[in-house]
């Protein structure tokens, strides 16, 4: 089957899925003041905690590449060294 | 037309390898059979449990039952060589990918029967009074499944672990399938929203036409480097 | 790692971006009905927006290796692959904690946050696959990486498609004046940074690359002869 022929038949599928989904409600939001399930979380700290966490994921997914590399580029310095000696 | 022929012709091959060998039929059923007594013997102990909980069992169980299945039934083409055979073969890839594809979905509407029987036997689930639709749902459930297990089984190869992998590949992408089902056949038997079985029907039918779409279109690429 | 001055240039703009952006969405005005807790909104979104451009250059790689035997394509699919885990599980974070107080619950199985939810274990299937998959792993990976990226698009219109708690995607062309440059200069600082990121993940992968290389090169020339295992 010609693949870009099945690939237009795909996104034309896809389109027909949102057209026929298409469910006119909408979002019903929550009344201003409204106490849900008695929350008593202060906002400031999950905004806090939220900021937080995306700080900490970013700095070790750093660190974490950034040892990852080190571990590379010290096998190809020992695997070129070895090359090196051998002639 | 000679795409039809040829496909049929891969699915006859393999009705006569499983009649001669009956290894994956009888597996399979039995396997379906178990997980539906575990859960029974998880829920049915004290309160009797929703229809909401039956639906998800049956799909659940149909999950399960065809990733084991699906693996086992690539894995015999591989133990044989015939896979290797069937992509060295003039046959067009479609027709590998689509003639898997309806075995397999024969497969499954063994475990699917077994499996509907003992859901409603043990669990009380009127499924016989909505047998009509929730057989469709379960032939595009089945179809839905099998098109992304089959593709990811058939491209596993000789990869290391693969027995580990193949769930953890499926399961994922066929998700949205099981939650269409389990919520279609729960909304049949609760009978809370009448209009909810027939939506989750035709997402079933389009999520199937997009991944079958997406098989054929990605098959050549992923399972051209077996044998 | 040799800095080459685009990627020099992103890390400029995305440090200048996540610098500055902390201090305007301080100073922009509280959304009446949810609080301070919809500053979360900031970096929600262009974390979520990130995620699926990733998601997509990701497919993008794999199309790439799997039908033009590209290996760039296969090590940027891969390098993108980690960063949509990346975003996704900060998407998966920031959401909850803004739910919490939005909606009274951690966690609602809604069509965005379930495919959401969905998209992120699919890349981390990729990167199972790619890791544990021996020869053809990387294959397999990239099949997973075009059936995730399908998802993407129901991501995006599940809320506009279905009855959701979560907002719409009108939220942000309607977003009020005073909190667009917040919004604006927090989405270019993450669109910067992940470029930053991505490239940083590449170098990884060519080094990778190289190192594989050597060892061919080395075992041509019988450097590991004798060698016990």
């Amino acid at each position: 089957m010609n693949r870009i022929s099945a690939l237009v038949i795909t996104l034309c599928l896809l389109c027909c899925a949102i057209v026929q989904a298409q469910d006119k409600e909408g979002f019903v939001p929550v009344a201003a003041g409204e106490n849900l399930a008695g929350e008593t979380l202060p906002g400031n700290r999950l905004v806090a905690i939220a900021y937080g966490a995306i700080l900490v994921a970013l700095i070790a997914w750093i660190a974490s590449v950034a040892a990852r590399s080190r571990k590379v580029e010290d096998e190809l310095a020992a695997l070129r060294e070895r090359l090196e000696k051998r002639g | 037309m000679m795409l039809l022929r040829q496909t049929l012709r891969l699915v006859w091959k393999d009705v006569i390898v499983e009649v001669r060998r009956k290894e994956l039929v009888y597996a399979s059923a039995f396997f379906a059979g178990m997980v539906i007594l575990i859960f029974s013997f998880a829920f049915l102990g004290g309160l009797r449990p929703t229809l909401d909980v039956a639906a998800g069992v049956l799909w659940v169980t149909v999950a399960l039952t065809g990733t084991l299945g699906i693996g086992r039934a690539f894995e015999r083409e591989r133990e044989g060589d015939t896979f290797r055979a069937l992509l060295l073969s003039p046959l067009p890839r479609p027709a590998i990918y689509l003639g898997k594809l309806a075995s397999l979905c024969l497969l499954m509407a063994v475990v699917i029967a077994v499996a509907a029987f003992a859901v409603g036997l043990l669990f009380g689930a009127p499924l016989a009074d909505h047998a009509g639709h929730v057989g469709l749902l379960l032939v595009l459930g089945s179809v839905g499944f099998a098109a992304i297990a089959s593709l990811f089984a058939a491209s596993l190869g000789r990869a290391r672990a693969r027995e580990l992998l193949l769930p953890l590949l499926v399961y994922p992408l066929a998700a949205p399938v099981l939650i269409a089902g389990a919520r279609a056949t729960a909304g049949l038997l609760t009978g809370e929203d009448p209009a909810l079985p027939a939506f989750w029907t035709r997402f079933l039918v389009v999520f199937d036409l997009i991944v079958v779409a997406l098989g054929l279109w990605s098959f050549e690429a992923l399972a051209a480097g077996e044998g | 790692m040799k800095l080459r001055w685009p990627y020099l240039l992103c890390a400029v703009l995305a440090a200048l971006g996540l610098a500055w952006a902390p201090t305007l969405i301080v100073t922009a005005p509280r959304e009446p009905m949810m609080g301070i807790v919809q500053k979360i909104f900031y970096f929600h979104v262009p974390i979520a927006w990130t995620m699926f451009q990733s998601a997509f250059l990701c497919a993008g790689g794999a199309i790439a290796f799997l039908f033009w035997r590209s290996e760039r394509g296969e090590r940027l699919a891969a390098a993108a692959a980690e960063l949509t885990v990346l975003f996704g599980g900060l998407v998966l974070i920031t959401g909850p904690l803004w739910a919490r107080k939005a909606w009274g619950r951690w966690w609602e199985w809604d069509v965005r946050l379930t495919s959401s939810l969905l998209l992120w274990m699919i890349f981390i299937a990729y990167l199972f696959a790619r890791r544990y998959g021996g020869m053809g792993g990387k294959r397999l990976a990239a099949g997973l990486a075009i059936f995730g990226a399908a998802d993407v698009p129901l991501i995006y219109l599940s809320v506009s498609i279905w009855r959701t708690i979560h907002p719409k995607t009108s939220v942000v062309p309607t977003l009020d004046p005073a909190m667009r440059p917040a919004f604006w200069v927090s989405f270019l600082a993450m669109t910067f940074c992940y470029f930053v990121l991505l490239g940083a993940r590449l170098a990884l992968e060519r080094s990778r690359a190289r190192l594989d290389d050597l060892y061919l090169k080395a075992e041509d020339l019988g450097l590991f002869d004798g060698d016990t295992a």
